[in-house]
């Protein structure tokens, strides 16, 4: 039984428009919120208890927008992007290596014996040492003999999927046939094998794959090595790109609240504060700017060159390049430092307390009357 | 210029009026084809007060309400001039054009 206080209509209404006001953000709710309530009071019908559904689809839109929208102006929406493109792709690269980094390789016992199943032959080499490269990788392979070696590659290079790479050497005039034969005994083992390529120089490769099992197959003749076949074994991660995806729909959505956050308070600071804030956010601005035209410049590079869409490293080889940089370059560390550094402080300088412009009214304070409203 | 921009100016070019005297006189002023919603009001306000074409002239808070009345500014109302002129002359070029293809001229608003 409901032993409560009868509370009026008029109460509860106002009530109601309260709870839809929360859509604003605080900000806006202590400048304008006991206005809008007074003006949605007003307009009112006599016992009405709740809100019409068209004022709080408008209510509740108005304050979403408010709450998540750049503050007008074209140098609030140029930051925005800027910063948006920014932190979306920086999303992008640090889910995506996350991911890649927990990929498992295959064992080099899995690959050698794939290769056996394919070449009839056992590498005369003993297993091969892990390597670790960046940009400079050792050969994969040695005219004196087989080799079986396992990449631990850098993101950039192979999207951080490492690989097994097991190396026979054969002599020139059995290379065709070699591959020939592998592709078919691939084939016979239930591989997914791909058609046959072909090159001018005579090199002859094809790539096949079971069960999350891949393996490039390739005959080269090198000159100065000696022939080889080479076949490359890794685990695909077919998901990599969702991954990518997803992170940069993280980013971008992280970025596009705080950048918003920030541009608000910014724009609501006056005199010093705005001023520090602005002196720290240039530098920054500057180098994600740079940052998002390699990053565009990439992209349209890849397009124009009919490169794959579906890659992973569409969105995150720029912030993958540009992290390892921050590793292996003193230089670039020492900017990165100085731009997070900057960029606590701007943080700190947007969320400090904003002084009001004038004395907010309150209902219960001194009145001044204005004009008839008629 | 947006309608709902347009009536707003228009309804502070007569007198400073409060939110809620707006919402009626935009409803007044343009026969009630355009009804605005509070939040969208205050939106349009927030834009305008923005670029100075709008300002506070002065607030009143009575029994727990506040009414914060508006004023058009000198450069409100330049900029509803304007878009008076344009509406005018684009009104013109349309009659004209209604002439010349053999339609009488639709009679004005009353």
């Amino acid at each position: 039984m409901d032993t409560a206080e009868p509370v009026d209509a008029s109460e509860r209404l106002r009530r109601r428009y309260r709870r839809l006001l929360w859509a604003y953000p605080n900000w806006y709710r202590r400048e304008r919120g006991l206005e809008i309530l007074s003006t949605l009071l007003e307009g009112s019908r006599p016992g009405q208890r709740r809100p019409s559904f068209a004022d709080a689809l408008d209510i509740v839109g108005r304050g979403l927008r408010c709450r998540f929208r750049p503050p007008t102006g074209l140098q609030y929406v140029f930051v925005t992007v800027v910063a948006v493109l920014f932190l979306g792709s920086a999303g992008a690269a640090t889910l995506a290596m996350t991911y890649a980094a927990t990929a498992s390789v295959p064992s080099e016992r899995e690959a050698v014996a794939a290769a056996r199943l394919a070449t009839g032959q056992t590498p005369r080499n003993p297993a091969g040492p892990v390597v670790a490269c960046t940009y400079f990788c050792p050969e994969d392979w040695r005219p004196d003999g087989d080799q079986v070696v396992t990449f631990d590659d850098p993101f950039e290079e192979n999207g951080g999927v490492d690989h097994v790479s097991v190396v026979f050497w054969t002599p020139a005039h059995l290379l065709p046939s070699t591959v020939d034969d592998a592709r078919e005994r691939l084939a016979a083992d239930g591989w997914q094998v791909d058609d046959l390529t072909i090159q001018e120089d005579g090199t002859r490769h094809f790539g096949a794959d079971k069960d999350g099992l891949t393996v490039q197959v390739a005959a080269y003749h090198d000159s100065g090595g000696g022939p080889a076949l080479h076949l490359r074994f890794e685990r695909q991660l077919s998901d990599l790109t969702a991954v990518a995806v997803a992170g940069f729909v993280a980013g971008t959505v992280f970025g596009w609240t705080l950048t918003v956050w920030i541009l608000q308070r910014y724009r609501r600071h006056q005199g010093g504060v705005k001023a520090a804030t602005t002196v720290c956010a240039v530098p920054i601005l500057v180098v994600m700017g740079f940052t998002d035209l390699l990053q565009l410049q990439f992209a349209v590079g890849a397009g124009l060159s009919g490169g794959s869409w579906e890659s992973a490293m569409f969105i995150t080889v720029v912030p993958a390049i540009i992290l390892s940089a921050i590793q292996e370059l003193a230089v670039v560390r020492a900017v990165a430092t100085v731009i997070l550094a900057l960029a606590v402080v701007a943080l700190a300088l947007a969320a400090a307390p904003i002084r009001a412009h004038r004395p907010l009214p309150t209902p219960e304070g001194a009145s001044r009357p204005g004009p008839s409203s008629g | 210029m947006q309608e709902p921009t347009f009536f707003i100016l228009t309804a502070l070019a007569g007198r400073p009026l409060h939110g809620y005297a707006v919402l009626q006189a935009v409803g007044e002023l343009s026969k009630g084809r355009v009804s605005l919603r509070a939040g969208t009001l205050y939106a349009v306000l927030d834009r305008l007060t923005e670029g100075g074409l709008v300002v506070v002239d002065s607030e009143e808070a009575v029994q727990g309400r506040l009414r914060r009345y508006y004023r058009l500014t000198d450069a409100g109302a330049a900029r509803l001039g304007v878009e008076v002129a344009k509406l005018r002359a684009n009104a013109a070029v349309a009659a004209a054009r209604l002439r010349h293809h053999g339609h009488a001229d639709p009679s004005p608003a009353v």
